[in-house]
């Protein structure tokens, strides 16, 4: 991140990351109803002067007007799961798909392994294998989501493995999907944690 | 009246350079420091499964002892992240295993650190993720 020169900017939290990226492609434009040279919308103010207070029917509002950049000191409402600059956007607009992301790893996974045997390249095996399931994830392009996938692969003998994991997150906007395999020969254990950035 | 005006002035400097001072504690944007989260990480599976052997009856109550303990360590830490804890153990037995992760994030700002631990009697391997979060 880079820190602001201006103090009027810092204090918008505007020029943040991302958001800074934003805000050089293209403003957001919000769509506010104005009364210009609209017919419609000048039937209606003639008709509030006079008293008459019915909306004309049909009536389309809709001009939209860039932003302009809100200094800081001006009240600003701001909705839940809307935002009026994109760093705000505390909840993703897609939440992402665990059973999509559950086959597509599995279909991965059968690929790769089918019948393998456990031998010492299963390192560089596993190493693909998470490669491969999080570019997979990363093709759906579910944007501000970061992806960790983890992989272990195990000799099946005489021994147990047991996995655990938790995480300190945003229960509603992060997830994990999982998928467990096994043949004659071995296990592979294969998580996949997507976590929004906010 | 001079004077009151005077140290109104200075009074003024005083609250500005105090407003600038704290503008860049809202934007620096800590890395992930991987030899911090290892020790507490350490310390942590020292701790649940340190002098004892494998237990099949225990082991998911370790794990899970494990990887809480470890989150509460890191989260007291009071670091801007989010964390995901994932622990593995293993018994001793002559099988293999290897693990992989592979991260898409931003290399900046978020890290991971991977701890192996064993005793004579199983191994136990602990990879922590951490996500920044932007303030």
């Amino acid at each position: 991140m880079m820190p602001c020169n201006t103090h009027k900017t810092c204090f918008s939290k505007k020029r943040l990351g991302h958001g800074s990226q934003k805000r050089a492609e293209g403003q957001k434009s919000r769509v506010t109803t104005k009364a210009d040279s609209d017919p419609k919308q000048q039937w209606s103010r003639t008709k509030k002067t006079t008293g008459f207070s019915q909306t004309p029917p049909n009536q389309q509002a809709v001009k939209t007007e860039m932003e302009t950049p809100v200094p800081w000191t001006s009240s600003l409402t701001v909705y839940p799961g809307q935002s009026e600059w994109q760093e705000y956007q505390t909840a993703p607009h897609r939440r992402f798909p665990r059973e999509q992301v559950h086959s597509v790893m599995k279909s991965i996974v059968e690929a790769r392994l089918g019948e393998a045997q456990y031998t010492s390249s299963c390192s560089a095996v596993a190493r693909e294998l998470s490669d491969s399931i999080k570019e997979a994830a990363k093709s759906l392009s579910y944007e501000r989501y970061k992806l960790i996938s983890y992989v272990a692969i195990g000799q099946l003998r005489d021994s147990e493995v047991t996995c655990s994991s938790r995480g300190v997150w945003c229960p509603a906007a992060d997830t994990f999907t999982e998928y467990t395999f096994k043949n004659d020969h071995l296990f592979a254990l294969c998580v996949l944690f997507a976590v929004y950035q906010e | 009246m001079i004077l009151t005006t005077e140290t109104l002035e200075s009074n003024k400097r005083f609250e500005r350079s105090c407003y600038l001072n704290l503008l860049p504690l809202f934007f620096i944007q800590v890395a992930f420091n991987p030899d911090e989260a290892s020790n507490a990480v350490k310390e942590c599976i020292e701790g649940v499964i340190g002098g004892v052997d494998y237990s099949q009856n225990k082991v998911n109550q370790w794990t899970a002892t494990i990887v809480e303990h470890s989150l509460t360590q890191l989260v007291k830490q009071g670091k801007p992240f989010k964390y995901i804890v994932n622990c593995a153990v293993m018994q001793k037995s002559g099988a293999g295993l290897h693990t992989a992760n592979s991260c898409y994030w931003d290399t900046t700002t978020d890290g991971s650190c991977t701890v192996r631990w064993e005793n004579r009697t199983m191994y136990c391997v602990v990879s922590v993720f951490a996500v920044a979060i932007t303030l």
